[in-house]
């Protein structure tokens, strides 16, 4: 696609393939090409039977295979895109540095000193300290730990579900912490209205949802993609 | 009419009466229907993928005719899955039928 107009219609199987698996990874592709290449081999075989000519039999199973662009948007939201990789790769590339742990305990001793320090007043009214300050370890302390632990020690190969499920709970406890440190035990916002407060928690939660919705996604087509991997036959 | 509902169905089936590939379940589909249901492989494959990744279906490689061909298989949960959609199906296309029935 150039400058957003539309490919024109493909002409060769090539076309047609490139057009279909782009964004995929390279992965994704070899488990897709081979597949679409051999079917459209016998098809184009099939039509010579039929007493067509090379070309025309070629056409005819070109046209059989469909809309490139509608098989790609298919093939995109069940294999791995490069965006999806790409989301894998930071995925490890962070908790694999010993700064991603001690970075996260800072951001907890910051947090939790400059409370304790700096506002006793909010401490005094706060409704919620036990709450905010689980969210807090969850986030800072223990899932940051475990995440790096994950990569560290799982060699070559960390364990991805588990490392995925880490990250997705990382996530998770980091929007909880920020939504009950700023709202929930904010004695600020008891001053706020109410219907800013709805609103501001249903943004939260449409964020969330929406973040977790991805790492959903991310996990399905991670799971297909272990589960499908064709070997010779037994 | 949108048939793609039923593709997972019709593959089940197609299965169910031995190792198929791609290229000749398409086929078989399209032939047993009367050239009405003619599935394109930009359909078929994610839905063939599917079904490998839940589990209802295997697939292993072989040659055929010098080519290598990706070969499925149903598995026993294909089977009793295959059973549940048959009998929801019909129950379906039952009910639509008397539904349609002028009074």
């Amino acid at each position: 696609m150039i400058l957003g107009l539309p490919d024109p219609p493909p002409q060769t199987l090539s076309d047609w393939l490139r057009t279909a698996t782009r964004g995929l990874t390279d992965a994704s592709k070899a488990r897709i090409r081979p597949e679409i290449e051999a079917h459209y081999a016998q098809a184009v075989e099939a039509h010579r039977e039929h007493g067509l000519s090379e070309s025309e039999a070629q056409m005819a199973a070109l046209v059989e295979l469909g809309d490139a662009g509608a098989a790609g948007k298919r093939f995109r939201k069940q294999y791995l895109t490069i965006w999806d990789a790409e989301r894998l790769r930071k995925l490890h590339k962070g908790p694999r540095s010993i700064w991603y742990p001690l970075g996260c305990y800072f951001l907890f001793w910051f947090v939790t000193s400059d409370l304790f320090q700096f506002r006793r007043d909010w401490l005094a009214t706060c409704n919620s300290l036990s709450l905010f300050l689980a969210f807090a370890s969850l986030a800072f302390v223990a899932l940051p730990t475990a995440c790096f632990l994950v990569v560290r020690y799982a060699g070559a190969n960390p364990n991805r579900p588990a490392l995925f499920i880490l990250s997705a709970l990382t996530e998770v406890a980091a929007y909880a912490f920020f939504y009950v440190g700023c709202i929930v035990a904010n004695p600020a916002f008891r001053k706020v209205s109410l219907i800013v407060n709805c609103f501001i928690t249903i943004l939260f939660l449409g964020f969330l949802t929406f973040r977790l919705l991805i790492f959903l996604r991310l996990w399905n087509k991670l799971s297909r993609e272990r589960a499908t991997n064709p070997g010779p036959a037994s | 009419m949108n048939h793609k509902g039923t593709l997972t169905t019709l593959i089940l089936q197609n299965l169910s009466r031995g190792s198929n590939h791609g290229y000749r379940i398409a086929q078989d589909i399209k032939q047993r229907s009367k050239g009405v249901l003619d599935f394109k492989e930009g359909t078929l494959y994610p839905a063939l993928h599917g079904l490998e990744a839940k589990g209802l279906i295997v697939s292993h490689t072989a040659e055929e005719n010098g080519r290598t061909r990706c070969y499925y298989k149903l598995t026993e949960k294909g089977k009793r899955a295959l059973a549940t959609q048959k009998k929801d199906w019909f129950r379906f296309s039952t009910a639509v039928g008397l539904a349609l029935q002028e009074a």
